[in-house]
């Protein structure tokens, strides 16, 4: 039973099974809707549309594939294996870099060719056609030389799967271990790293509360638009702190993250307007903040609708920041309204900053206008590792596909006659090509130094 | 800005000519290379590579022309993303038969995948568009560069394979100026080899350029994801190949089914699937 199980482990089938495996939940992960991508009602939707697949996926948490037992459960299988057979092709790389002795036969080397030369002045020749294709000499024995090309390239196979082994390990602890959280933060406000401010937050299953020691306080952001009203950038000045750094202003644009210890903090691609509006009466102020939505498309307005708190009115807004949309000019900001009462529209015009509109007893003032601005606030510390691991697994693939490592060998025996000389070779990849260059290099040697010729026949230069 | 408009729409009407220019180049060149496996024709392989140059040219100015004018690589719009893919292709191919020039008789079969997808991008709109602020990344170069290097590889690969299946099916002397079985078989793996560490850093890329932009190196979007599966089917016939011993028609075949898959990936996958990628990929 010991030894099933660690001839499955060793297995290279089951590592390209595991493989298979995790190619075939990723397509049918990519084929249902990800409750971590999709909106509740989207999800919804699609599972009154499938009222048969939908019980089978929920069963199987194909719906969340990515955190499910099954997907979870391949990768740290597949981890498992892979660190096993790695052990064994390091152990099989040494083995074969530090083999001494070749037994020099056509059953041996699938390359092999044999002759006889007239003086040991072959060897020179030998060594130096070989340098020539990039080869290095080795003595091995009095009798053996080895010519080397690509030598690293033979560790081409471990150094990619450690690669891998890194990334699949970082990826894994990220994902169990990683903090992620979303706040709007208006102009002039400030954030001060309590979880509850956070919009929204994605926690891995054993990452602790998310309470960032950083304070963040918006002081301007700025977009800027193509000539198309496309925009262009996006930036927020902001004033940053945390309990061992004094504040510090700073600017924060996309593509260009602020870090902090172990915190970092993104600009968003999202960013709105907040609308302050006054609601006046003989005895009461109330002010209150609308948040707008962003348009689909340039030129178009930011839109609200919501209920005055304590009122019966409800308000709708369609905001234009910047009607002229021309540089070194103020921005004069339009807001079209529409206010009603108990479904009847009481009032309905455009205004600016510090209009009044009456409204019979009470009045209402455009008191304020202010951008707000996304932040994405990341602590994950596995990425240095995830990257370090990829760029173990390049060097690993360019070992293996732009140094395939070739190894020949050339033996002398002495004879009555001269000398008999023998090449073998040995390629893991590219055989054809190799076989190429071997004949190429062989004969060539024949050529030169060569009585008689022993191998199979010889193929014209 | 009115200035620029009118740039803009002039330069348009030249590259839509060039463009052209460049497919007709490229269609004689195809039927060159076609003759000259078909009725043994000594320097014909030769014209063809000329042919292949000289579509080249004007292929290039339009694609720089157009860079210079929008002030972005041709990464953005349908037409100019399928334009550079054949444009990194053709150049893939010279280079290569300049260096294996047996391997030009594949010209027969990339030169036409090549002006196909130009003649494509050419009936869909061929406006500029400006870059949103979170395209604007070195890495987002390197991302798109490795991609289209990874795609010419790939095309690469499937002319040898193909080459390869229809010298083992047809036995037929009319191949005989192809490369040996055996070659055909070892260069689509060596093509595919560069195509894998091409596909390896645009995946690379693509994440450390996420993880500057949004916070997160992989969020499960849908290319992402198939971009991930492709590289896993590309990682399985590697192993295949080199533990299995898949060689010959087999692997031609298993390489054809992953080069789908990466074109599906690359090219029509943005265009159906809501992602993040089609966002930029856009009209």
């Amino acid at each position: 039973m010991k030894n099933r199980i660690h001839r499955l482990l060793f297995s290279r089938s089951t590592a390209l099974a595991l493989t298979a495996t995790i190619a075939a939940l990723c397509l049918i992960g990519v084929n249902i809707p990800q409750l971590a991508e999709v909106s509740p009602q989207s999800y919804v939707l699609w599972r009154e549309g499938h009222p048969v697949a939908a019980p089978v996926v929920e069963a199987f948490g194909f719906h969340r594939m990515y955190r499910s037992t099954i997907f979870l459960c391949s990768v740290i299988l597949l981890i498992v294996v892979m660190s096993i057979t790695l052990i064994r092709m390091t152990l099989s790389v040494q083995k074969r870099v530090s083999k001494n002795v070749v037994p020099f036969d056509d059953k041996f080397f699938k390359h092999f060719i044999s002759f006889e030369a007239a003086s040991i002045s072959v060897k020179d020749t030998a060594i130096k056609k070989a340098g020539r294709l990039g080869y290095m000499a080795k003595k091995i024995s009095p009798n053996v030389i080895s010519f080397i090309k690509n030598s690293p390239g033979g560790w081409g196979t471990v150094v990619l799967h450690l690669g891998l082994i890194v990334v699949m390990i970082s990826g894994l602890s990220s994902f169990l271990f990683q903090n992620r959280g979303f706040i709007q933060l208006l102009e002039k406000d400030t954030f001060f790293g309590n979880n509850p401010d956070f919009l929204v937050q994605e926690a891995g299953p054993l990452a602790k509360s998310f309470e960032p020691d950083v304070f963040i306080s918006l002081q301007k952001c700025t977009p800027r638009y193509y000539p198309d009203g496309q925009i262009s950038s996006l930036e927020s000045r902001v004033i940053i702190g945390s309990p061992d750094k004094t504040p510090e202003p700073t600017i924060i644009g996309i593509n260009e993250p602020y870090e902090t210890g172990e915190i970092k903090i993104y600009q968003s691609t999202t960013f709105g307007y907040t609308v302050g509006m006054e609601l006046k009466s003989d005895d009461e102020k109330i002010l209150a903040f609308f948040s707008l939505n962003h348009p689909e498309k340039p030129h178009q307005p930011f839109t609200g609708l919501s209920d005055y708190p304590n009122s019966p009115y409800v308000i709708s807004m369609e905001l234009t920041p910047d009607p002229e949309q021309k540089p070194f000019k103020n921005i004069n900001p339009i807001m079209k309204i529409e206010i009603t009462e108990d479904h009847k529209i009481v009032y309905t015009g455009n205004i600016k900053p510090g209009d009044q509109i009456n409204l019979g007893k009470k009045s209402l003032r455009f008191a304020d206008i202010r951008r707000w601005s996304g932040f994405i606030i990341k602590n994950d510390i596995s990425v240095v590792s995830i990257f370090i691991g990829f760029m173990i697994t390049l060097m690993g693939l360019i070992l293996i596909y732009f140094f395939p490592r070739r190894e020949i060998y050339m033996s002398m025996e002495e004879t009555y006659s001269g000398f008999l000389i023998k090449f073998g070779g040995v390629s893991l990849r590219e055989k054809a090509l190799f076989q190429e260059e071997f004949r190429y290099l062989t004969e060539s040697i024949y050529l030169d130094e060569g009585t008689l010729y022993v191998g199979a026949e010889l193929v014209s230069l | 800005m009115k200035e620029r408009c009118m740039l803009v729409q002039n330069w348009l009407a030249y590259e839509v000519i060039l463009h052209w220019v460049g497919v007709g180049f490229y269609i004689a060149a195809t039927v060159i290379f076609t003759y000259g496996v078909f009725f043994k024709k000594g320097n014909s392989n030769r014209y063809a590579i000329f042919l292949t140059i000289a579509g080249i040219i004007p292929h290039s100015a339009a694609l720089c022309g157009r860079w210079i004018v929008q002030e972005h690589g041709p990464y953005m719009t349908r037409y100019e993303v399928l334009s550079s893919d054949a444009w990194i292709t053709i150049v893939m191919f010279l280079v290569l038969a300049a260096k294996w020039p047996k391997l030009s008789s594949a010209g027969m079969i990339i030169i036409p995948t090549a002006f196909l997808m130009i003649a494509l991008g050419l009936f869909m709109n061929p406006s500029m568009s400006e870059l949103p602020p979170s395209l604007r990344s070195v890495w987002l170069i390197m991302h798109v560069s490795f991609a289209k290097m990874a795609a010419g590889a790939m095309i690469l690969a499937l002319a040898s394979a193909v080459l390869f299946l229809l010298k083992e099916k047809a036995r037929n002397p009319i191949y005989d100026r192809i490369l040996t079985l055996e070659a055909l078989d070892e260069y689509s793996y060596k093509f595919f080899g560069f195509g894998f560490i091409f596909w390896t850093i645009n995946i690379v890329a693509g994440s450390i350029w996420a993880h500057q932009s949004w916070g997160r190196y992989w969020a499960w979007d849908p290319i992402e994801t198939w971009s991930l599966i492709t590289w896993l089917m590309y990682g399985m016939f590697a192993h295949l190949r080199v533990f299995w011993k898949w060689r010959g028609r087999k692997s031609a075949i298993f390489l054809t089914g992953c080069f789908v898959m990466s074109m599906f990936t690359i090219f029509i996958l943005p265009f159906v699937a809501k992602s993040l990628h089609s966002e930029y990929f856009i009209k």
